[in-house]
């Protein structure tokens, strides 16, 4: 009974110990907030846009400092789902305090994982991440309707994933962190939708040059929220 | 409290010393290559395997229950759907190629004609969620699994957990298909030793050789790659293989070897089943052959069989027909577990 005591205190001591490092992602339409999925913006161009699934993956987050990682998280893959109520908050246990200029990360899934037969929890098929006609991830998915897309329904969809030459579309971010416990990082789909022309191009459904073009835009999307 | 350490340490060691008396080695013919499947990531046990095949016979993995991955692979053509040139799936939809032989899939590095998918265990999603072939979602697969009265506890024993995932259903089927291993035809009897070939089978094995080897290798009798064997282009399909894939030019009409293995049960043959015998084969290799600017070296020198040629050919082809492989009672329908 003693030892069980014992082992409960220590438990408590590790707890408080250790620091709760949480990245929350937001969602925005230039200075709009998209706080529930599915969500109406009016569009820059005059139209409405309604925004119903975004979800992408964040892989190998590395906390740098002066360049240097300090602290990468065991878990390496997550799924931001902004129709999956806290999916959008990820939470660590820093076990130290760390001091951090800048994160490192992914948007999507590495070309080994991609290749490495069934895995589970956030890259468990049954998410519907993973392409099933031919192989891989879908690194990032979005998708709505806007009355300046031509499509049926006026709907648009974007499943950008591949991950092998030449279309590879995974994409490291890298930016500044503000040097706090909580971050938050934004994600602004303005600067995404004004980077393709709806009235052309509204379904990406398999690696290809246009899933290239519009992967490349990821690394001005993502940004640091200012205090 | 030393007593209680004691009792633990014990405990696990016994846990690990059954789960690896569990473990059901793969076993290597002698003159195979080394598989290229990770078992270390999916461990074999009996009990995975016979959930994989009581999942590989199961229509509950189609939308309305009524295609199993054995109504398009059936154990008695080597798990080929013979008869139907192109696939027939869910609702009498016709799909657009002739499904595969399968065999010796641990060996196999890339799956389907075009190389479409690059890992055995994700090679069930692509049916699964083809709307043609039996027209379901994974999500809802599993969750058909964790409802029914026999699944949760298959899953228990082969995985020691309860709980379905897309994962353990995957791998569970990759389990029972790397299971389905064909090394004893006559060819392999020869190949070890015990049996001789005749002497039609010999001069056949000897054209192979010359004019076959290059692309269906010994001894899996595939090299697994992407070659054009001088098929004219299915207008009605529009099929150009691997360059749908890569979308490479240079990939045109490129499809991946099939083994040879078992080739006389796997009939009609080729991507999308046009030659209905070994003969027509034969006679296309002989004379058939339609040039185009991705035709494989091999082939850009017309091979002229004579008949009797092809007959000798065809003795040889008929050598690697395994008759245990089709008749194993371990790959057919699991009837003490599953009502039809
Ligand atoms: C409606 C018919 C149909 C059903 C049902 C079906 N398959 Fe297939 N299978 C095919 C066809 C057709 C191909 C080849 C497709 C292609 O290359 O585009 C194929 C290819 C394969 C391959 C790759 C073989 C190779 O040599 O590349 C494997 C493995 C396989 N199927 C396993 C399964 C499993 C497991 C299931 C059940 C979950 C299943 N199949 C259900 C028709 C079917
Ligand atoms: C250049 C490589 C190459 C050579 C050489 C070659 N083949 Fe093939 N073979 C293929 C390819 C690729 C396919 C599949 C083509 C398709 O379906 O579009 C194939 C398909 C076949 C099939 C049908 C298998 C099935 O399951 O549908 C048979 C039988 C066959 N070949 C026999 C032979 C014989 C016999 C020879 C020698 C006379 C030979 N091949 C030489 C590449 C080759």
């Amino acid at each position: 009974m003693k030892s069980f005591l014992i082992v409960f205190c220590l438990i408590g001591f590790w707890q408080t110990d250790s620091k709760a490092q949480q990245v929350r992602f937001v969602a925005k339409y230039g200075n709009e907030m998209l706080n529930t999925f599915p969500n109406t913006v009016k569009g820059k161009n005059g139209d409405t846009i309604e925004f119903s699934v975004l979800k992408f993956y964040i892989s190998n987050l590395e906390f740098r400092k002066n360049g240097i990682p300090v602290y990468s998280p065991k878990e390496q893959y997550h799924l931001v789902d902004f129709g999956i109520e806290h999916s959008a908050v990820l939470n660590f246990d820093a076990r130290k305090k760390i001091h951090f200029h800048e994160f490192v990360f992914d948007i999507g899934i590495d070309s080994a994982t991609n290749s490495a037969g069934a895995l589970g929890g956030a890259l468990d098929p049954t998410v519907g991440m993973y392409w099933t006609w031919q192989n891989g991830y879908i690194h990032f998915k979005l998708e709505g309707k806007s009355s300046r897309c031509f499509a049926r329904n006026h709907q648009f969809e974007f499943h950008i994933g591949g991950y092998y030459s030449p279309f590879n579309t995974l994409q490291k971010i890298r930016i500044p962190a503000q040097k706090n416990i909580e971050s938050t990082i934004e994600i602004d789909l303005a600067i995404l939708m004004e980077s393709i022309d709806l009235a052309t191009v509204h379904h990406i459904m398999s690696p290809c040059t246009e899933a290239v073009r519009f992967s490349q835009q990821f690394p001005f999307i993502f940004y640091s929220a200012k205090r | 409290m030393k007593v209680k350490l004691l009792y633990i340490f014990c405990g696990i060691v016994l846990l690990v010393a059954f789960k690896m008396a569990d473990d059901i080695p793969f076993v290597v013919p002698k003159y195979f290559p080394a598989p290229v499947y990770d078992f270390k990531k999916n461990r074999l046990s009996s009990e995975k395997i016979v959930l994989g095949r009581v999942l590989f016979y199961d229509n509950l993995l189609s939308k309305n229950q009524t295609i199993s991955c054995a109504s398009c692979h059936s154990n008695y053509n080597a798990f080929a759907h013979t008869d139907h040139a192109l696939s027939h799936g869910i609702y009498d939809s016709i799909g657009t190629r002739n499904a595969p032989a399968l065999m010796n899939l641990a060996w196999q590095p890339i799956f389907m004609w075009d190389g479409a998918i690059n890992h055995l265990d994700m090679q069930a999603l692509a049916p699964i969620q083809n709307k043609i072939e039996m027209g379901e979602h994974i999500a809802n697969v599993v969750s058909k699994l964790q409802k029914s009265p026999i699944y949760p506890k298959l899953f228990y024993k082969a995985f020691e957990d309860s709980i379905i995932s897309g994962e353990h259903t995957l791998k569970a089927l990759s389990a029972f298909m790397l299971t389905l291993v064909s090394c004893e035809s006559k060819y392999d009897s020869v190949i070890k030793g015990y049996l001789a070939f005749d002497a039609k089978e010999k001069n056949g094995y000897a054209l192979y050789k010359n004019h076959c080897s290059s692309c269906h290798t010994e001894p899996l009798f595939t090299n697994y790659r992407f070659e054009n064997n001088g098929l004219a282009l299915d207008t009605t399909l529009s099929d150009y293989g691997r360059m749908h894939i890569t979308k490479q030019t240079n990939d045109s009409l490129k499809f991946k070897v099939p083994t040879l293995r078992n080739i006389e049960w796997t009939y009609p043959y080729m991507h999308d089943g046009r030659f209905k015998t070994l003969n027509t084969v034969l006679n296309h290799y002989s004379g058939g052959i339609i040039y185009s600017p991705s035709l494989s070296e091999p082939l850009q020198k017309p091979i002229s069989l004579s008949a009797k040629e092809k007959v000798d050919l065809l003795s040889f082809l008929l050598t690697l027909s395994d008759t245990k492989y089709i008749f194993n009672k371990n790959h057919s329908f699991p009837r003490e577990i599953l009502k039809n």
